[in-house]
């Protein structure tokens, strides 16, 4: 931990305003990259950042300063984004399985032009199921067994909801592609 | 060249471009952050507030019980009164006769001394006749009657003056302890304002009459006989009882007032204040502790929440275990209040765990002790911990405590009034949480965890109880006893929640109870 998230945890125990905007400022666009890969919209995103940073200022005291500051909070993301998949979703239900095309693609062109905030809505498209699993599997590094108990779905499920988004995420990179490949003739 | 994207070049695509990805909220996410923030802090202040309230009111009500019992008449004062009411009637009716005694007394001194000085002229008269034939003789004759009728005459007076003044002083004695049973009756009358203001008057004439009383006493006891110069007449002062049957006039006429002032419901009044015992009890009450669960109209979709927590949490064992002091109102009413040290219980299994571990490699945030983040759910909170510091991923079951102050009021009726005496009961709880923090013990391990940060739990709920008891005296003062009970929450444990929970359980409270 920095000095510098230290003053700033110092003055926010101290119920330092200043100290609570200041922590919040240098965390909410990071934060906020992590919470909208687990949101269809920027909307239900913003409240889960709200929501969150409320909870890192109730338990900032509980926050023991041996370990990394920013991967405490970004784990309070992650867990409020997964209590609201959990609540605000429909948590049990199996999303079902929509066939998805089988293009080929050309990995060179596709990385270099698709934009990041294009993987973003790509990411955003999927179901919620398939997003969530996508996420916690790729980008958290879960194992299927974590990710089934963390969802409450069996391990198969998982792997499942993987395989679909994975599917999905080509289909639409290649429609990507293909117009990216008209509008360059 | 075209090549199929593999699943490993797509995974990497996504974590490389997410990995360090920001993106900036707009401004109103800060301002509802900050407005949370302050309101969370209202609300923690507003909790305090509350919290420090309903202490002072429980401390107010011991300090009132407690004030009550020091300032309350003794049972024996009581059974006292209640004796004076009984007998008033005939009280008043002995005092009647006692005045009438003491005028008749004195008119029967009075009387008996003119007789007595009637005889002594008779014969004067007639020593006087003798006289006239025999001078000499007459002369002996008139001294010998008239020593005889002096000698007499003084035994007789000083015989009814030793009755009189043992009469008085009887009288006085019954006059002193009729005095002490009304101080006694305007004690428990202190209450009532017209009482007090019955007993100030009564204070005061109560004083004069011990005046009057004392005063006529040493004047009886130290008037002096009388002889005349030649020993030939003797004069006995006797002090008329009229003082005293005036002071009993006065004395009735106060029970005359206490007559108008309803003694008999200053009695009743009397008997039903803090008059009885105090009794200490300890107890102990293993507790099968469960909850019942209601959806949050404030949460869209917490069915599936609460199904969840249904299937994954049972009934377990807890225990209370405190003191409680008592306040005997009644021989069948009592008031308790209690303080006791209780865990709520309650079973999860490991569904309610969600493991995971973190690749430190790929994301540098989790430092070597906290690398296995774990999530456990379950209807009183949620809470991340660290796998690691729990073996959370052995199969069985879980148990989860919860740490409390419990602070039972209440009120006990005696409906079997015997020696062995049986009751029922029930009343409110205040239930003050130590933290906010759930205790998880392994099944097998018997290891606790603490998760520190369970989200929505309150600091404090409410709660009510009811049961019933048996009580058998065993030693002095000492008696033993057993209660079944139920307790339940009638306020959430936890708030901001898909569901609200409230606590309860079935105990049987065994203790041993003391009689002051």
């Amino acid at each position: 931990m920095t000095p510098v998230e230290d003053n700033i945890i110092k003055g926010c125990l101290a119920g330092n305003r200043a100290a609570f905007q200041l922590l919040y400022d240098t965390y909410a666009a990071k934060m906020f990259g992590v919470c909208i890969r687990y949101t269809k919209n920027r909307e239900d995103a913003e409240d889960i950042l709200q929501e969150s940073f409320v909870k890192v200022f109730d338990n900032l005291k509980q926050f023991k300063k041996k370990g990394s500051f920013e991967g405490w909070i970004r784990k309070i993301m992650v867990n409020t984004a997964l209590y609201h998949y959990r609540n605000n979703s429909n948590l049990y239900a199996v999303t079902s399985i929509e066939e998805a095309g089988t293009e080929v693609i050309s990995e060179e062109v596709v990385f270099s032009q698709i934009e990041t905030n294009d993987l973003l809505k790509m990411v955003q498209t999927l179901p919620p199921a398939y997003r969530t699993v996508f996420n916690l599997y790729v980008i958290e590094g879960y194992s299927h067994k974590e990710i089934a108990a963390l969802l409450g779905v069996s391990e198969g499920t998982s792997k499942s909801n993987l395989s679909d988004a994975r599917k999905r995420l080509r289909k639409v990179i290649a429609s990507n592609l293909a117009i990216t490949q008209k509008k360059h003739g | 060249m075209k090549d199929n994207i593999t699943d490993k070049d797509l995974d990497n695509l996504f974590k490389e471009r997410f990995q360090e990805y920001e993106i900036q909220p707009s401004a109103k996410v800060w301002d509802s952050v900050d407005s949370n923030v302050l309101q969370a802090q209202a609300i923690k202040f507003k909790k305090l507030t509350a919290f420090y309230k309903w202490l002072s009111v429980g401390l107010g009500v011991v300090l009132i019980a407690v004030t009550v019992f020091f300032i309350a008449p003794k049972s024996g004062e009581n059974n006292l009164t209640t004796n004076i009411a009984a007998s008033k009637t005939g009280q008043v009716t002995a005092k009647k006769e006692t005045q009438k005694t003491a005028a008749s007394s004195s008119k029967i001194t009075l009387e008996n001394q003119a007789e007595l000085l009637s005889n002594s002229s008779k014969q004067s008269n007639s020593s006087e006749n003798s006289a006239k034939s025999n001078p000499k003789v007459a002369k002996a004759q008139m001294e010998q009657d008239s020593r005889k009728t002096a000698s007499a005459f003084a035994s007789e007076e000083k015989r009814k003056l030793r009755e009189n003044m043992s009469a008085e002083i009887t009288q006085d004695k019954r006059v002193k302890v009729e005095a002490e049973q009304l101080e006694k009756m305007n004690n428990a009358a202190s209450n009532s304002n017209r009482t007090k203001r019955i007993d100030r008057a009564n204070r005061k004439e109560e004083n004069r009459l011990q005046s009057i009383i004392a005063a006529e006493k040493a004047q009886l006891l130290y008037t002096p006989v009388e002889k005349s110069e030649d020993n030939s007449i003797f004069k006995i002062t006797v002090i008329p009882p009229a003082i005293n049957a005036t002071a009993l006039n006065k004395t009735l006429a106060i029970d005359s007032r206490l007559d108008s002032a309803n003694l008999s419901d200053i009695v009743a009044a009397h008997n039903t204040k803090f008059t009885a015992r105090i009794s200490l009890e300890g107890v102990y009450s293993p507790d099968f502790s469960n909850r019942f669960i209601k959806l949050n109209g404030a949460f869209h979709d917490s069915e599936p929440a609460k199904e969840f927590y249904n299937q994954n949490e049972s009934a377990a064992f807890g225990y209370t275990t405190g003191l409680n002091i008592g306040l005997d109102i009644t021989n069948r009413w009592q008031v308790r209040l209690g303080a006791h040290y209780s865990v709520f219980s309650q079973h999860i299994t490991r569904n309610s765990f969600y493991e995971g571990e973190f690749d430190i490699e790929d994301i540098d945030q989790f430092d070597d002790d906290y690398q296995s983040p774990c999530f456990v759910e379950t209807s009183i909170g949620y809470s991340l911990f660290d796998c690691d510091k729990f073996d959370a991923g052995k199969l069985g079951s879980y148990t989860v405590k919860l740490k409390q102050i419990h602070i039972p009021i209440g009120v006990k009726y005696t409906i079997l009034n015997n020696k062995t005496k049986i009751y029922v009961h029930g009343g409110v709880a205040a239930n003050i949480l130590l933290n906010t923090a759930m205790v998880v013990r392994h099944k097998h391990t018997g290891e606790d965890i603490f998760f520190e940060d369970i989200e929505g739990l309150r600091e404090y709920y409410f709660g009510l109880h009811l049961g019933a008891g048996i009580e058998q005296p065993v030693f002095k003062g000492f008696s033993i006893m057993a209660e079944p009970i139920f307790r339940t929450a009638f306020t959430p444990i936890n708030y901001e929640y898909p569901v609200k929970t409230y606590p309860y359980s079935l105990g049987l409270v065994t203790g041993i109870r003391y009689s002051f």
